[in-house]
């Protein structure tokens, strides 16, 4: 590991040992024994002055419910299917909010960040990157065993589409991983057109290598009928990279309903989930909710802090084809 | 500049195979390319009239494009606009799982979602009837017979502001779903306060306001409804309280699904679920098309396909001709046969054999004296003594040959490079897509792309050898979608692999064993794990990887357990190399089901085969299986 901080429009890359978060900040966060990135260091949080630093854990994640330890209170199960109870939740907490997404399920931390953007709280997303992956025995698709079984395509929170819209004239956008067998089911099960898919693969990748693990990984379907040739790339680590590329992409098709499956890294799903956000009704996530398997990553690599505010201000996050009233310039 | 133009030309002429073959999945085609190359299957008259139907198939097997076909706009491409002549009224609705599993959890129980669920689907299928209607009303302002339709009841029923037109529902229904999605995605109160509309009564509203039009008196509505096991058990239940009591309304439903064996058959009336036949019919698609002449139909399909292909209009290409069989002899031939006869000539004379004996084995067909050596492993006979065998009874040799030649061929290969086994003709093609539409199409596909690619017209026939090939890739591309097509996709995959790689030893070392084993039953013992045996049976069975037939063909009706065989879909067949035929069976148990699924697939491999004195280390991997040698090889 190198002593590298870099900085890009919206984004810190550090390492995880100089993570400081503003004095009066919020910090909501998950924890998880699965992987070594899981948990946040207790010893971390307690040098942190609790009269200046407010720590809120997720400590239990359900299928509908999050429970949620807030300071000087209280256990509190917040539905995630309750807009109102969330954004309750975050309007009490101080500004601006850290929500650390690296242990938090899809589920949990998309109607988050949807809230925290609709009450225009000041909101940074943190992702630690795993050091590296642990691979797999298996077949040739199932090279990184990240997985155990997937629970079903079924909306995240707060993102069910149901009209009926001009769907077979759309385009489909699935941001891969490592895992073939996930892109090859939804593939299938949404009856995608080959000739109107436009893969995402990480690239620059979390490492150089993991790229190419991707295209392997993937190489079943995208070697179906040429669909390599349609690969789009988009920094692995960047949600704002995989925006523009969704966008571009968008356009393509000329703004007819977008089908998108974040099935790759974490911050390309919140890029697309912030996508989503921007663009409402047009885009639709389809999502297979996986059983992670344990010990799946080994390690901790980069930190990432994203500034979703600063980004939600731009034109970028504006759909074109409405009015764009109030955007400031990147 | 000649290379140019001839690369040109194969690009070309590859790139037409790929519009006209390759694209092989309705679901995503334009309505008018699958129109355009529709053929009627031979179980439509079973699926049009009145009575419900579940038709009933796996991937690639037609449902979609029969259902496509059935409605309003496929009925208008195919016949015209003269309703008089069409087949059917009908709409049709693919049920996506994104959409669906939008109606469950939150800790809402079940009476509260099917309340919410039933006004999705009338809102939902009234849509699929006002497309129709507003067309039609349309054409008859056009033909100047404008008709006025009275929608009061039907907006009462939804709950919605009363309308005078058609369109203007169209619009309020459009609404009312972007309100239902709006409180789904808001919080759970707001949801249960929506004002709902009870299960099937505006869809009866509506199509009795359109009797207005005389040209749709005593016309019944077909909702098409494709992909029904993406539904809850829950909603399975809502759809099938409609279609049980279709009999009594102006609508019936025509239901596409992958299997019939894992779907719910109550309806919201306790007690009354569905029955078959008294409700609906069934069509299994494969046993249909099987049974009447599936090779036909997939010919007429194929064909169709082929003229379309430029250049072709004129000429007339037939599968029958692309694709030639091989004789067993030309087909031993190919696999070694001389060479075993060389080899068995030679231990004869290590045997000391008479000239008259050497003669007669000399004018013995080539079959017939490969079986020589394949009975002499087989009984453990000296090679001169089976020989001397049959000569005395040449009648009983022909007709052991008769029994035995096709699975003798796969054993003539042995360790030499090359196919184990050849897999061509058109009815071998057929054989081993199993009523599966589109595994003729690929198969077709896949053969003919090997075969220009070696610098063939579409006048000369395909070789065995690229046939052989085409099968081979097309049983490796089934084998890796099987990862994705379930949610235990990777347990499915091995079990699979597992199973291929077992029928494929017993393929190769069949000495002294029932031949053509490619069939299994499951025997439950005690202390078993059944359910997760069942679960694998179930999956493997509803994605294809497995062909479950009834073990006892009366079982059947409503209620009624059925007991299975198993078969691996012949379209592993020349993937794994193992008879393609459905012939005989085998017993497994269900932890050896479990074991195959599992990570440690190599073991239960090892421990199945030893049961019949066989191990996998005595028959090489075919070359298309080594990149799964890890797979069958490493040791955990």
């Amino acid at each position: 590991m190198t002593n590298e901080k870099t900085t890009t429009l919206h984004t810190l890359e550090i390492q995880s040992r100089d993570f400081e978060i503003p004095d009066g900040a919020s910090f909501l966060f998950g924890q998880t024994d699965s992987e070594e990135r899981g948990r946040v260091s207790s010893g971390w949080l307690k040098a942190r002055d609790p009269a200046l630093f407010i720590a809120i854990e997720i400590s239990e994640q359900n299928e509908d419910s999050f429970l949620i330890k807030l300071p000087a209170s209280r256990d509190l199960e917040v539905s995630l299917h309750d807009v109102a109870e969330i954004r309750t939740v975050l309007n009490g907490l101080s500004s601006p909010l850290y929500l650390d997404i690296t242990s938090l399920s899809h589920h949990t931390w998309a109607p988050l960040v949807s809230a925290a953007i609709e009450e225009s709280i000041e909101l940074f997303v943190v992702y630690i990157e795993p050091e590296e992956y642990r691979k797999s025995n298996e077949t040739e698709d199932m090279f990184i065993d990240l997985s155990e079984r997937t629970g079903g395509i079924r909306p995240l929170p707060g993102f069910a589409n149901l009209a009926p819209k001009v769907r077979d004239a759309g385009f489909f956008v699935p941001i891969l991983g490592f895992e073939g067998a996930r892109f090859a089911n939804i593939f299938q099960s949404i009856e995608a057109d080959f000739e109107r898919t436009y893969p995402i693969i990480g690239v620059p990748g979390f490492r150089p290598e993991y790229s190419f693990y991707s295209f392997d990984g993937n190489k079943s379907t995208l070697g179906r009928n040429h669909l390599y040739r349609q690969v789009q790339f988009a920094k692995a680590n960047c949600p704002f990279s995989v925006f523009h590329v969704l966008d571009m992409v968008h356009e393509w098709s000329d703004y007819t309903h977008l089908r998108v499956a974040p099935i790759g890294t974490k911050p390309h799903a919140l890029g697309s989930v912030l996508f989503a956000i921007s663009r409402g009704v047009r885009v639709e996530l389809i999502y297979d909710h996986p059983v992670r398997a344990k010990r799946s990553t080994i390690g901790e690599g980069r930190l990432c802090i994203y500034d979703v505010t600063t980004f939600t201000r731009t034109r970028a996050f504006v759909p074109p084809y409405e009015c764009n009233a109030g955007y400031h310039e990147s | 500049m000649k290379f140019m133009t001839t690369k040109n030309e194969l690009d070309d002429l590859q790139k037409q195979l790929s519009m006209t073959l390759g694209q092989v999945r309705s679901e995503y085609m334009l309505d008018s390319e699958v129109f355009s190359m529709f053929s009627r299957p031979t179980y439509w008259s079973k699926i049009i009239g009145p009575r419900p139907c579940l038709l009933v198939g796996g991937r690639g097997t037609g449902k979609t494009t029969a259902l496509k076909g059935l409605s309003y706009k496929g009925q208008l491409t195919l016949n015209g606009p003269d309703i008089e002549s069409w087949a059917a009224i009908a709409s049709y609705w693919r049920i996506e799982s994104n959409v669906v599993s939008a109606f469950k959890g939150r800790k809402l129980d079940n009476d509260n979602w099917i309340n919410i669920f039933s006004h999705y689907v009338n809102l939902r299928l009234t849509q699929g009837i006002l497309e129709f209607a507003i067309w039609k009303f349309q054409l008859d302002i056009d033909k100047q017979k404008p008709v006025t339709i009275d929608l009061k009841l039907v907006c009462a029923s939804l709950n919605i502001d009363d309308v005078t037109d058609l369109t203007a529902l169209k619009d309020l229904l459009a609404l009312e779903i972007a309100k239902l999605e709006a409180r789904l995605n808001g919080n759970t109160r707001t949801l249960l306060q929506m004002s709902l509309s009870a299960l099937g009564k505006p869809i009866e509203y509506l199509l009795i306001a359109l009797q207005a039009d005389t040209d749709l008196n005593d016309k019944v509505f077909a909702f098409c409804l494709d992909e029904y096991e993406n539904l809850e058990p829950y909603q399975q239940t809502v759809i099938n309280t409609l279609l049980k009591h279709s009999g009594d309304s102006p609508y019936t439903f025509k239901i596409g699904m992958r299997d019939s064996t894992n779907r719910e058959r109550s309806t919201l009336a306790a007690g009354q679920p569905l029955n078959d036949p008294a409700d609906y019919s069934t069509v299994n698609i494969v046993e249909d098309l099987k049974g009447r002449g599936f090779a036909e139909f997939a010919r007429e399909v194929c064909n169709k396909r082929l003229k379309s292909v430029s250049g072709l209009h004129n000429d007339i290409i037939d599968v029958l001709d692309l694709l030639p069989a091989l004789s067993e002899e030309s087909e031993a031939l190919l696999l070694g046969a001389e060479q075993v006869r060389a080899k068995l000539r030679t231990r004869l004379t290590e045997e000391r054999i008479t000239q008259i004996e050497m003669d007669a084995f000399d004018r013995l067909p080539i079959l017939e004296a490969c079986l020589v050596s394949y009975w002499s492993e087989t009984k453990q006979n000296a090679p001169i003594e089976v020989l001397r065998q049959a000569i005395r009874e040449p009648k009983t040799w022909r007709t052991r040959t008769g029994n035995y030649s096709y699975s003798l061929l796969f054993t003539l290969r042995g360790s030499v490079r090359g196919p184990r086994k050849y897999y061509c003709g058109w009815q071998t093609y057929a054989q081993i897509a199993d009523g599966n539409i589109r595994y003729v199409l690929r198969l077709l596909y896949e053969a003919l792309l090997k075969h220009t690619d070696d610098g063939n017209t579409l006048h000369a026939p395909i070789s065995a050898k690229h046939q052989t090939a085409a099968a081979e890739q097309i049983g490796e591309n089934s084998l890796r979608e099987l990862q994705g097509a379930s949610l235990i996709g990777g347990q499915i995959t091995r079990l699979t692999l597992g199973l291929g790689r077992i029928y494929g030893v017993m393929a190769a070392q069949p000495y002294g064993h029932t031949p053509e084993v490619n069939q299994f039953k499951v025997d439950t013992i005690p202390g078993g794990d059944s359910t997760a045996a069942a679960e694998l049976l179930n999956e493997a069975t509803s994605h294809g990887s497995l062909v479950a037939f009834a073990s006892d063909k009366h079982a059947g009706g409503s209620g009624q357990t059925k007991e299975y065989d198993y078969q691996l879909h012949p379209i592993f067949s020349a993937y794994f190399a193992y008879s393609h035929r459905r012939k005989r069976r085998m017993i497994l148990r269900e932890d050896d089901i479990v074991g195959l699924a599992s990570a440690d697939s190599r073991r239960s491999i090892e421990r199945i085969l030893k049961r019949s004195n066989r191990t996998p280390a005595a028959t090489e991997l075919p070359e298309q299986l080594s990149i799964y040698s890890e797979f069958f090889n490493n040791d955990k």
